[in-house]
């Protein structure tokens, strides 16, 4: 079920008593082919109860995610956080996981809903379809829990949909203070789950480039500070000279819970923004950098595989580089990178495909990544405007085999 | 300075005028009582109702002496919380309120669950000589979470050794509550079923015992091991159900549980003197004066 890439990083998950990490991705398959198998026999009216295992999904799942949510190695937690969402992701496809309908809180003092931490788990895992991908299985009912909740559960879903833009949107029209529901402690925990929002809106503008919005502006310095003040904030003691009470736990465990879990995906996704790309030499730096925020509103994380294509230099000027990537990898992702990086330094680009209809699609596709107001002028398909002045993307058919670019 | 700056509260808090915390007598008895082969009994009944009250008292200014402390720190532009405001805090939880018959109805069943989810914490507390981990009791939003997780640790403090699952209620019928809704959740739990408050509060208490790395990562395993799991069920009843007879019946079904021994399966019954929802009141009320009796600034 599992490629060999993928399969390679549930190995790397640390070992729990009679689970050996070397044998999850053969477990999960053997999870998944059962869950399968049980949908089909309750589809045919059968019973179909699951079997009396040591390790069953669900356990997998919830023990993971605490994995996630207490070690304190970040590498641990990233591989811990990919079978967490992985198992969860399985189990999802199960009817039985009905609190996902959208009757309960998404959010309380005492849980962060299975859906919504599923894909803050695929994030501190840096697998970012994954985490878009889950973030379809989350429910948000308005009602269930208190206004800032909900919106705090709506824009961590963006987050992990890759959907920044509407995170500072939300920032820009939500109100600037909340009414909890309740006495103290509602209180409390209404203020641990504004600091969360506020943390990630300063998430989302750090990864887009873009100043704080203004209702997060000066709060924290960044997005970390925020989350780590949740995490020491939702623990506390309260010391009692009588015996009989002693030191009393004080405790808000589901902003302590999704604190560590936004933690684990900044950890993970920060250093990962678009963004961050520093300008090749030679480069234009303001149309690098306006370029890259431009770029981040759809694409905002780079994937792994393309920021090592980065670290290789592969997007810098006069560096010649061949790529091979299956579809969907990217490929065109990374070619931007180079492209913008060509017209970054005052030159041409001819961008050649094998046939006329994939010409047409990427010229539609990279009107978009280079935009006329950016760019200065029109990405075309028609070769003939490559001389004249206003076009300085061009795409062609396959011609030659001396074609210098081949998607 | 306002209370809420301070991070623990002071020892004073929980001295009562006139009275020395240490040498009070124990809050709850509580005695080990048969039910059936398949389940634990455990029965409860209040040693001192002042020193159970001043318990109850305690935990409400703990919790809110917290949620103060998060409030001033972050949300500095909001009023300052003073100790008077601290208290009407810890009170309002103690408190029936509302103004409508069906209001004050939901009022007094919530803060009635409440304290009887502080008198399972001291029970827990009493039994295990304050070594085990709790969280602080309070209500679940959802009648689904889970109302109380209890960690034990090996003396090395680095083993999970027991991870007990409480649900905690009041009812005027013990017997459909414990066979239908707490033992639907002990099912789920059971079962492996997604746990998500299970999670979340483990975390905390795994936190709070120190442990990380590999210890850590062991302890989150233990606790979601049926092995090392157990379900203790408690309801408060009156002296009417104060019987072998009527545990039986009550925790009839506890053995549904299957694959775990009956130190796994733990049935508690508070007994109150007279009706339950008056026994109750009588204790809020008692919590409230002594939440009351605080010195203003010295608490």
């Amino acid at each position: 079920m599992f490629d060999p890439v993928t399969a390679a990083i549930l190995r790397t998950a640390p070992a729990l008593p009679e689970l050996d990490p070397e044998t999850l991705p053969e477990t999960l398959t053997a999870r998944y082919a059962q869950l399968v198998a049980r949908r089909l026999r309750r589809a045919e009216g059968e019973e179909a109860t699951e079997e009396d295992d040591a390790w069953p999904l669900a356990r997998i799942a919830d023990a993971y995610e605490l994995v996630t949510s207490i070690h304190d190695d970040t590498d641990v937690r990233r591989a811990a956080a990919f079978v967490a969402g992985t198992a969860q992701q399985i189990l999802a496809q199960e009817s039985l996981t009905t609190d996902e309908a959208g009757q309960l809180p998404i959010l309380d003092r005492d849980r962060v809903a299975p859906a919504l931490a599923a894909s803050l788990l695929f994030l501190a895992a840096e697998q970012l379809a994954d985490a878009n991908e889950a973030t379809q299985r989350i429910r948000i009912s308005s009602g269930q829990q208190d206004y800032v909740a909900t919106l705090l559960a709506e824009s961590t879903r963006d987050l992990a949909a890759g959907r920044l833009a509407s995170i500072l949107e939300r920032a820009d029209r939500r109100p600037e203070h909340f009414i909890a529901r309740g006495g103290l402690e509602a209180r409390g925990t209404a203020a641990l789950f504004e600091t969360l929002l506020v943390g990630v809106e300063l998430f989302a503008a750090e990864v887009l480039g873009r100043a704080a919005p203004d209702k997060a502006a000066g709060r924290f310095d960044s997005a970390h500070v925020a989350f780590a003040r949740v995490l020491e904030l939702s623990n506390d003691t309260y010391q009692s000279s009588d015996p009989a009470v002693g030191a009393l736990l004080t405790s808000y465990p589901g902003p302590r819970h999704l604190a560590a879990l936004l933690i684990a995906a900044y950890a993970a996704t920060a250093q990962a923004a678009t963004t961050k790309i520093e300008p090749p030499p030679g480069v234009d730096v303001e149309f690098w950098r306006s370029w890259l925020r431009h770029r981040a509103a759809t694409a905002p994380f780079m994937w792994r595989n393309h920021r090592e294509a980065v670290e290789k230099g592969f997007h810098l000027n006069g560096t010649s580089a061949v790529m091979v990537l299956p579809t969907g990898a990217g490929k065109t992702t990374v070619s931007c990178l180079k492209i913008a990086s060509v017209l970054g330094s005052g030159k041409t680009v001819i961008f050649i495909a094998p046939t006329h209809a994939l010409v047409e699609q990427l010229t539609t596709d990279l009107q978009q990544v280079f935009p006329e107001e950016l760019l200065g002028s029109i990405v075309s398909s028609d070769f003939d405007r490559l001389f004249a002045t206003g076009t300085n993307l061009c795409l062609a058919p396959f011609f030659s085999t001396s074609d210098l670019v081949v998607d | 300075m306002t209370a809420a700056g301070s991070t623990t509260a002071k020892a004073g808090a929980s001295t009562p005028k006139g009275k020395t915390a240490q040498s009070a007598p124990p809050a709850l008895s509580i005695k080990a009582v048969e039910i059936n082969p398949d389940c634990t009994g455990s029965r409860w009944t209040a040693g001192d109702l002042d020193h159970l009250a001043r318990i109850i008292a305690i935990i409400a200014m703990g919790q809110a002496t917290h949620a103060a402390r998060i409030i001033a720190e972050l949300l500095p532009s909001e009023p300052a919380i003073d100790h008077e405001a601290l208290r009407a805090g810890a009170k309002q939880r103690l408190s029936i309120t509302g103004t409508t018959k069906k209001q004050r109805e939901v009022s007094q069943y919530h803060r009635d669950g409440l304290i009887f989810e502080a008198i399972s914490w001291a029970a827990a507390q009493q039994a295990t000589a304050g070594k085990a981990l709790l969280r602080d009791p309070h209500i679940s939003a959802t009648t689904q979470g889970l109302d109380e997780l209890m960690i034990e640790l090996d003396k090395a403090g680095t083993d999970v050794t027991r991870a007990t699952i409480f649900e905690d209620k009041c009812s005027e019928n013990p017997d459909q509550t414990f066979q239908q809704k707490i033992m639907s959740a002990f099912k789920a739990h059971h079962e492996n079923k997604r746990a998500p408050e299970l999670v979340a509060t483990a975390a905390t208490l795994i936190e709070k015992a120190g442990l990380d790395g590999t210890e850590a990562a062991k302890a989150a395993a233990r606790v979601l091991d049926k092995e090392f799991r157990a379900y203790r069920g408690s309801l408060a009843v009156t002296t009417d159900d104060d019987s072998l007879e009527r545990r039986q019946s009550i925790f009839k079904n506890h053995g549904a549980l299957k694959d775990i021994e009956a130190s796994q399966r733990i049935g508690a019954v508070l007994i109150t003197s007279g009706e339950v929802r008056a026994w109750f009141d009588e204790l809020a009320g008692r919590a409230i004066a002594f939440i009351d009796s605080l010195a203003a600034g010295g608490s």
